[in-house]
């Protein structure tokens, strides 16, 4: 194909005016349409004051926070204006009461010395003089003379404060010297006692230890059996709250359960009387579908808040909401899909001189009860994650836990915790469902095709 | 079956079987549908012991719970929601209507509670628009047809399940943290929320797809990006509208939540005239969004019914 | 076979599915401006082999060589380069029915194009004139802007070669161009077909499963069998035993008839009309 003159152009665009002198909306609807999306972005942009809210983000959090859901710390603080220099936890740390950590080392000469990563990041000090050790470089720092101070340069890692030296370890620690006291926060991979907390006898007990304890070992608990100890210890962990969280979780999902069995009860007869084909009465139908709309419209949210004060918060409520949102979205559905059925062996059912209600049951219901377990089984699925959310507003179950624990910006391993339930749980019911729901489409399918081949 | 063919013994051992065959199935799902009761009267029981208040203790106090909603005056619902002066004003903030004008120009200004509803329906909009933009490339790279590499496929779909079963309210609450509480947060967690759900749908449309347009494509010389433009988002793009404008009706919802949890707009609102007993502003609040969210679902109803027909209403099954 | 310049040569080409030899060891040298029909009963390895000269099949073994080049190593954009030269037609038409005519031809350019002109769907004003010429050509102008899903398939065939007739082939494909159409219509592609041959001189290969068709259109005739090239030659010396080893004999031994395989028409005025506009839209093309 050679190519082509302008003078043909010309002639195939006048031969061809409908192709080539289409109307402007036609040819810019695209460009029409992203200019608008452009424009709502920006809109959008300027409404929520993005630019400003990003401006004010703590980016530098993010990391932290992330590092907080695996790991935990350990804060030994040292008083240098006491008589002797002394170790001090927090109280309700996460070594317990009687705390003697390898890493925190009293040397033969009255110094201490602190490993924050082996000897490679670590801390040592007396009275009158600290030396951070990392990254290669030993920091030396003087405490006498009421100041705090540096001898030489001064590395990027340290950061030096009025009364105040800090040096900034990594993802490991830091340390903190100011003249009368050493503080120092030492990282570790891993949740803290997560079995057992620090009151448990059993805290602090290598696991084989624990194990022979509880086949053979002596009551530690006087009239208690080890076993039904440690499961007591377990269950009431006081940083984890196993028993509490496992609880919460178990109410979640029995919102979803519970309020979508009830929805589908509710609405199963409801639907065949909205049903434009089934019904015997149009006007009953109409006002059956306005009533699943408004169900729906009034929103989970808005039936959560009701019932949690009607109620008082807790599980209840929340069946109650998805209970009452269920009506309305199975409702629809339901209606929806007697609305399709074949009408062919409803009258097959109805020539043999069957009453309405046994039409219904040998005519209707073998197709349509797989659709509407299928449909049941999917709005199950997505009230088990929406469960999650509604608990927030008091609702009951891990959703109110789970944002308490997130408030305080403190306890993300226990977020984390509850998500990884969370996530279980979710992924859980999805293959329950997916699984019942292929089994179904695979019944349908095999019925289908055996029809096909009846002829 | 007539009476005369039962003499025969063939169809009598036939008869027999089918009728041990329909009474094993009855037994079935007599056994299903009893396991189902005890699952439900076991539930029932643990949803009441586990609540607060139980149920037949308040059962006879509902009616009592719903007077505090029947106003005075219920011209105050009207003044609510269109921030008018109310002659109960005592001062008090369950009459304080007019404090909560926007002022856009002037005397002129938007109702409180109208602002909010907009910014729960913009956060909705947003973050739709969000999952949207990132839904679909992903969706070409997780769909087995169409992968360019079968890697990439594997973590790009675990990715988008991750997202997708991932609490939004804890990816709301660590935002919060990063970005401020408020609509910033929500617009985040319902954004990655809305990667992964739309982004399952949709690879499960493009696994779906007739393949004949791509091979042709293929056979023109063109590469991965012309292909997946011209030959596979035609097929699927009104389908992925149909399922966008769905998100969009769940966004609206979910935000709305958000908002009772600190994201911002009416939810909070509404948590709280509830929670202190304010009838005329709870009934003003529940009118709006009814309305907003009827709106919302019929007209994203009408415009699916537009793009896809009739098939836009039955779920996957 | 004198080597000349732009010849399609096939040497030892063997294509595996699993443990299923398709196309086993075929060795095929093909001219410029041949029309070349390949004959053989379904799984005989006739689509296949045409796939492998496009390559959207690679062979297990042998190459494949066009104007000295080997394609059947090509990668990345090469590959799509030679793609493009190498246009191909397929039963099912392979269009995109959501899309316009016009932009189905257009397709056609893809290759010429940068791909981001290309994702934003700018397309020129020379190549919409050249476009709306390809449908002219094949008659079918007038569908330009309807969905290309709504055509009939005949038409929707007529669009597919308008779009090859954009790609500037140096070869063309055809995998079963008629084997979805009626007669009628599927005179009218095998008409354009060998006027593509005839007037611009590209060297065209066919698949058809029908032999009057392919004697008739055919310069050349290839029969397959097995995977295996069991005749090469002209229409004319296809005798009865040759066609048998093409074909095979039923199991109760009953020949095929060569009208089975026979779509010739009987209302031949009547096509010639419809396949009248053989003018050229414009000159040169």
């Amino acid at each position: 194909m050679s190519t082509i003159t302008a003078d043909e152009i010309r002639a195939i665009e006048t031969r061809h005016p409908q192709i080539f002198q289409r109307p402007a909306y036609k040819r810019f609807w695209p460009v029409l349409l992203i200019a608008g999306t452009v424009l709502y972005l920006g809109y959008a942009l300027w409404f929520f004051s993005l630019p400003q809210v990003l401006r004010e983000s703590h980016w530098e959090r993010l990391p932290l926070f992330l590092s907080q859901w695996i790991s935990y710390d350990l804060q030994p603080e040292f008083r240098l204006d006491q008589p002797e220099i002394t170790p001090k936890y927090p109280r309700f740390s996460a070594l317990g009461e009687h705390p003697n950590p390898d890493w925190v080392i009293k040397n033969p000469d009255g110094t201490y010395t602190v490993q924050i990563d082996g000897d490679a990041k670590s801390v040592t000090f007396d009275k009158t003089r600290a030396a951070i050790t990392a990254n290669g470089v030993t920091v030396p720092i003087v405490l006498t003379g009421g100041k705090s101070v540096i001898t030489g340069t001064v590395p990027d890692w340290v950061t030096v404060h009025d009364d105040e030296i800090v040096a900034k370890l990594g993802f490991v620690g830091e340390v903190r010297v100011t003249v009368d006291r050493v503080k120092v926060r030492k990282r570790f991979l891993g949740w803290a006692n997560f079995v057992f907390d620090t009151r448990s006898p059993f805290f602090g007990k290598p696991y084989s230890e624990v194990i022979s304890l509880i086949v053979s070992g002596p009551e530690l608990k006087p009239g208690t059996s080890n076993l039904a100890l440690a499961a007591d210890n377990f269950w009431n962990n006081a940083q984890w709250q196993h028993g509490d969280v496992w609880t919460k979780l178990l109410q979640t999902i029995v919102m979803a359960f519970l309020g979508t069995l009830l929805g589908g009860i509710v609405a199963f007869p409801l639907a065949f009387f909205a049903a434009r084909n089934i019904t015997p009465s149009g006007v009953l139908s109409q006002v059956l579908k306005r009533f699943f709309d408004f169900m729906r419209s009034v929103d989970m949210l808005i039936w959560a808040l009701f019932f949690t004060r009607a109620f008082g918060p807790g599980p209840l409520a929340g069946s109650a909401a998805i209970f009452f949102t269920e009506i309305g979205t199975l409702g629809k559905t339901y209606s929806e899909a007697l609305e399709n059925i074949d009408d062919k062996p409803r009258e097959g059912v109805l020539s043999t001189g069957a009453n309405e209600i046994l039409v219904q049951r040998y005519g209707v219901l073998p197709e349509v009860v797989p659709v509407f377990i299928s449909q049941t089984l999917y709005q199950w699925e997505s009230n088990t994650r929406g469960a999650t959310i509604i608990g927030a507003v008091g609702a009951g179950g891990i959703g109110l836990k789970l944002w308490e624990a997130m408030r305080t910006n403190s306890n993300w391993a226990n977020v984390f915790y509850m998500v990884l339930l969370t996530l279980l749980v979710v992924f859980i019911f999805d293959n329950i469902s997916n699984f019942l729901r292929r089994r179904l489409s695979r019944t349908l399918h095999d019925y289908n095709r055996l029809q096909a081949e009846r002829g | 079956m007539t009476s005369a063919t039962l003499h025969s013994d063939a169809t009598r051992q036939q008869a027999d079987a089918w009728r041990r065959q329909t009474s094993l199935r009855r037994f079935y799902t007599a056994l299903g549908v009893g396991l189902l009761l005890v699952a439900m009267f076991a539930t029932m029981w643990f949803a009441d012991e586990a609540n607060a208040g139980h149920f037949f203790d308040r059962l006879p106090h509902i009616l009592d719970f719903l007077s505090w909603l029947v106003p005075k005056d219920w011209n105050d619902v009207w003044r609510a929601l269109f921030d008018i002066a109310s002659p109960s004003d005592k001062g008090t903030q369950e009459f304080n209507f007019p404090l909560g004008r926007v002022y856009i120009w002037g005397g002129f200004y938007i109702p409180e509670y109208f602002e909010l509803m907009l910014t729960t329906v913009n956060v909705a909009l947003v973050s739709t628009f969000i999952g949207f933009v990132f839904a679909v490339p992903f969706s070409f790279i997780a769909a087995r047809n169409l992968t360019p590499s079968p890697t990439l496929r594997l973590v790009i779909k675990r990715f988008m399940e991750l997202l997708r079963a991932f609490p939004e309210i804890v990816i709301a609450g660590l935002f919060a943290a990063i970005v401020s509480i408020g609509p910033v947060a929500a617009i985040i967690a319902i954004g990655l929320h809305s990667i992964g759900a739309l982004g399952k749908l949709f690879y499960e449309i493009n696994e779906n797809i007739d393949m004949r347009p791509e091979e042709g494509l293929r056979a023109v010389g063109a590469n991965w990006f012309e292909r997946v433009r011209f030959a596979d988002l035609p097929q699927v793009l009104p389908n992925f509208m149909s399922y966008t404008l769905l998100r969009i009706e769940i966004n609206v919802r979910i935000s709305t939540i958000m908002g009772a949890v600190g994201g911002g707009g009416i939810g909070e609102e509404l948590k709280l005239a509830i929670s202190r007993g304010f009838g005329a502003k709870t009934l003003a609040l529940v009118l709006l969004l009814f309305i907003t969210i009827f709106v919302v679902d019929q007209f994203s109803a009408w415009l699916r019914r537009k793009l896809v027909g009739e098939q836009a209403f039955l779920m996957s099954a | 076979m004198s080597a000349s310049s732009a010849t399609l040569e096939i040497r030892g080409v063997t294509r595996r599915f699993g443990k299923n030899t398709a196309v086993s060891d075929i060795n095929i040298s093909i001219p410029r401006g041949q029309m070349v029909g390949i004959i053989g009963r379904s799984g005989a390895g006739k689509s296949t082999l045409l796939r492998m000269i496009n390559r959207l099949v690679d062979p297990s073994q042998g190459s494949i060589f066009f104007d000295g080049t080997e394609v059947s190593s090509l990668q990345g954009s090469p590959l799509r380069r030679w793609q493009r030269d190498c246009a191909m037609i397929f039963q099912q038409f392979n269009l995109v029915p959501r899309l316009d005519v016009l932009t189905n031809v257009l397709l056609g350019r893809l290759n010429h194009r940068s791909t981001v002109s290309n994702l934003l769907g700018m397309f020129t004003r020379t190549e919409c004139a050249e476009a709306v010429a390809a449908l002219e050509r094949l008659d079918i102008a007038r569908t330009a802007l309807q969905p290309a899903g709504t055509l009939s398939g005949g038409q929707q065939q007529r669009v597919a070669i308008a779009r090859a007739m954009m790609q500037q082939p140096k070869v063309l494909l055809a995998d079963e161009p008629i084997a979805s159409l009626d007669p009628l219509n599927a005179k009218v592609v095998m008409d354009s077909l060998r006027d593509i041959n005839l007037r611009e001189g590209i060297t065209v290969v066919t698949n058809l499963h029908t032999l009057d068709t392919a004697r008739a259109y055919c310069s050349r005739i290839i029969g397959m069998a097995a995977g295996k090239v069991v005749f090469d030659g002209a229409p004319e010396d296809l005798d009865r035993d040759t066609v048998r080893t093409v074909y095979g004999a039923d199991a109760s031994g009953t020949e095929i008839s060569e009208a089975i395989t026979s779509t010739s028409v009987t209302v031949r005025p009547k096509i010639t009309a419809s396949a009248g506009p053989l003018e050229p839209a414009f000159p040169g093309y």
